[in-house]
């Protein structure tokens, strides 16, 4: 593994890992520190890695396990501090305007489970192929292109849902009016 | 993966401008990871103690499953690696070794002669007997494939399997060795004596294999094929038996219709995992709203199609079935809501209406104004849909609840905590508390590890690669339980003890136990069908690299070349026209 091999890494894995990772601590700043930390850990520990650093599926395996370290090294330090939830950090930031239909989106978003939750983050923080996410999860890429479907579809339905929710809310309150 | 419809677009682009005050700047990231390499290359690392030098290039060089169990458990490499290797090579190295045997026998058998009455009728005879003699040493064989999970545990069972296979081609290339030396090779005879040992093998290794409930622990394919293979080869054989003229018609027909009925009674269905055995019980289930009947299982079913991302099928007459039950007030079992609920055939007018009824108006009260911990059997998960479909709940009302199901969470040893831990997932689901799932995920992963029941188990009738619920009690897997088990997979992912293979193995065999004779209570198959599509398409399995696929395939390996060996035997024989023509018939 050489230098242009990790730059390949931190293009093929960084979004995926950073969702990944947000998922698992509940905060976005971290996810992404922490992201950081397992991309110089991987490289600290290159000698490890026998395998061919082309590899996307063994490279994603690699980074899992030293992601998995990294996280729970970072959970037992802060064991005493409760982490910022996702959502309050999505709040937190600044939004220029935020429409309905993104109020929507973040009420359903939130209502999908979280292995849903966190698959949508991995493929849609940055512009992700299946392959690198698939490797990250240790699944075949049928079953990442699989769940990504089913949290589409579920987060569609829920949107809908949500929609119509709030439109009976509205015309209820226009009634009472 | 398929291209994404209108409404998908216009989601994703959604998604990325949701996701987009968090995307990080390339370059800065890039900058600070090498940074931080900067930092910490100045600074002194623990070593940690590292594998041997062998036990790394073996990690490298092999797939990443065995790589990683490898490094894991240094000291089981030969468990790890060496078995599967050493069974598909004693395959191979049987398959080579009965080929040129045969080849030799086919060689130097004594020139076939026209056939003489007395001599012929004693060659005979003493070739029944020796074909007698190796059906009693396959009978050995049948008692080593019972005794396999009490000897060397449960997954090890087809291991022995893949050996038997071996044994026999080994039976067989001394079998027609023997019918070379006594002038007797003819294809007829070697036809017969096949079908013969075939039919042994099919029983030893297959029939009763399926009969004690083995479980193959890594194939993809699943040992049906191999058994629909063996049978259709003992069909060939019977054909070329008729066809040599060493066999009548009806014993024949008798083989044949002997396969068929072996083919259409025990051996399962060949297709992998697919939703349309899923879809055809929803389709067709009679949805009587009198009995609890089936239901269970609907929600089961439903809840898998909608996981896998397919579409369900038309369920309007479900839908009538409830609408009425609950216009009419009748007083249906809490499981048909529950189900009800869970393929989301109840609209908000029939809940409110539902809602309406004395008794379920007064469990809802009782939901909001308790304290304690939230225990809801399985099948009253409809109260807490209800509730949510009927009561403005507001944030505090919420919070109180998340926490009564908290307080529910099975900490002490009893009976069912893994369903309990399900339950108190889905309804945190339903609660849309996703950091009290992910909170409790090392607990949920902890529980799935203590009701495993690995591949290790050495018991005899205990069902590996299922989940139990009860570890102290009962050794063996449950169907509801291990559907439970995938479920709670789902919410808050595998444990590190829990080999997906197995379990999909396992999955498999109990979706495949039951076949035509009893395909009219078709529900008891549901939970393990929903169970196996689930795990491979919501949940995944690793991938596998070429060699562990091949290791993974070694009882159809070892199928296929037993079969190829008889082939090469009946090949290598020569036939009845060509004895005519030389005029040895």
């Amino acid at each position: 593994m050489d230098e242009p091999d990790l730059s390949r890494w931190i293009a093929a894995f960084r979004g995926p890992l950073i969702g990944l990772l947000a998922s698992w601590r509940g905060n976005w700043r971290d996810a992404e520190e922490l992201a950081a930390d397992v991309f110089a850990e991987a490289w600290l520990s290159r000698a490890r890695f026998d395998g061919d650093a082309a590899d996307i599926e063994r490279a994603g395996a690699w980074l899992r396990g030293i992601a998995f370290r990294v996280q729970a090294a970072a959970a037992r330090r802060e064991e005493r501090r409760a982490a910022a939830s996702l959502d309050g950090v999505e709040v937190a930031q600044p939004e220029a305007e935020v429409d309905e239909r993104r109020e929507l989106l973040d009420a359903a978003f939130a209502k999908l489970a979280a292995p849903q939750q966190s698959i949508l983050r991995m493929f849609y923080l940055e512009e992700t192929s299946a392959r690198e996410v698939a490797a990250l999860l240790d699944i075949t890429t049928k079953a990442a292109e699989e769940r990504l479907r089913a949290a589409r579809n579920e987060l569609r339905e829920l949107v809908q849902r949500e929609a119509r929710q709030r439109e009976r809310g509205h015309s209820a309150q226009g009634a009472r009016a | 993966m398929s291209e994404p419809s209108e409404p998908d677009l216009q989601l994703e682009t959604e998604l990325r401008q949701k996701l987009a005050p968090h995307r990080p700047d390339p370059e800065a990231f890039e900058r600070r990871v090498r940074e931080r390499i900067r930092e910490r290359e100045n600074q002194p690392r623990v070593e940690t103690r590292e594998p041997s030098r062998f036990v790394r290039w073996a990690a490298a060089v092999l797939p990443p499953d065995i790589g990683l169990a490898l490094l894991a458990k240094q000291g089981g490499f030969l468990s790890t690696l060496a078995l599967p290797v050493l069974v598909v090579a004693s395959g191979f190295g049987a398959f080579i070794a009965g080929k040129r045997s045969i080849e030799k026998s086919a060689r130097e058998s004594a020139p076939p002669t026209a056939p003489e009455p007395n001599r012929w009728k004693m060659a005979k005879a003493r070739s029944l007997q020796r074909e007698s003699l190796i059906h009693v040493l396959l009978q050995f064989g049948v008692l080593l494939v019972i005794a396999a999970p009490l000897l060397f545990g449960g997954a090890r069972a087809f291991d022995i399997v893949a050996l038997l296979l071996a044994a026999s081609m080994g039976l067989l290339a001394f079998e027609v060795r023997w019918l070379a030396r006594a002038g007797l090779m003819r294809r007829g005879s070697v036809a017969r004596m096949c079908s013969g040992l075939l039919c042994s093998v099919y029983n030893m290794c297959f029939l009763w294999g399926s009969a004690f409930g083995l479980v193959d622990p890594s194939s993809n394919v699943g040992p049906c094929w191999s058994a629909g293979l063996m049978l259709a080869a003992i069909t060939l054989c019977a054909l070329a038996m008729w066809h040599e003229r060493a066999a009548s018609r009806w014993n024949t027909g008798l083989t044949i219709g002997w396969c068929l009925c072996v083919f259409l009674a025990l051996t399962p269905a060949l297709s992998p995992s697919s939703p349309g055995y899923l879809r055809r019980y929803i389709r067709d289930f009679a949805a009587d709203t009198r009995t609890l009947q089936g239901w269970r299982e609907l929600g089961f079913a439903g809840e898998a199609l909608r996981a896998a991302g397919e579409d369900l099928p038309h369920l309007a007459h479900v839908r009538t079935a409830v609408d009425r039950a609950i216009e009419s007030g009748d007083a249906a079992h809490p499981g048909i809501w529950t189900a009800a609920a869970r393929l989301g055939l109840i609209d908000d007018a029939h809940w409110a209406q539902l809602a309406q009824r004395k008794g379920e108006r007064y469990k809802l009260d009782q939901i909001l104004a308790l304290d304690g911990p939230l225990r809801l059997l399985d099948y009253d998960e409809y109260q807490l849909h209800m509730l949510l479909a009927t009561r403005e709940l507001d944030a505090a009302q919420r919070e109180h609840l998340a926490r009564r199901v908290a307080a529910a969470w099975p900490r002490t040893p009893a009976h069912g905590r893994l369903e309990t831990a399900d339950m108190c997932v889905r309804l945190w689901s339903l609660l849309c508390r996703s950091d009290q799932i992910e909170a409790h995920g090392p607990e949920a992963r902890a529980l799935l590890d203590e009701h495993w029941i690995s591949g290790e188990e050495r018991k005899l009738f205990a069902k590996i690669g299922g989940f139990t619920s009860d570890p102290a009690k009962f050794r063996t897997s449950f169907d509801d339980t291990t559907y439970a088990a995938v479920d709670l997979i789902a919410h808050v992912g595998r444990s590190n003890g829990v080999d997906p293979f197995l379990l999909r193995g396992h999955a498999r065999s109990q979706a495949e136990r039951f076949s035509l004779w009893i395909a009219s209570i078709s529900q008891l198959q549901v939970s393990s069908h929903a169970a196996w599509l689930r795990l491979e398409r919501e949940i995944g399995l690793p991938q596998r690299s070429w060699l562990e696929r091949v290791l993974a395939e070694r009882v159809l390996l070892a199928t296929l070349l037993t079969l190829l060996l008889c082939v090469v035997a009946l090949r290598a024989a020569p036939s009845r026209a060509e004895l005519v023509r030389r005029g040895l018939a």
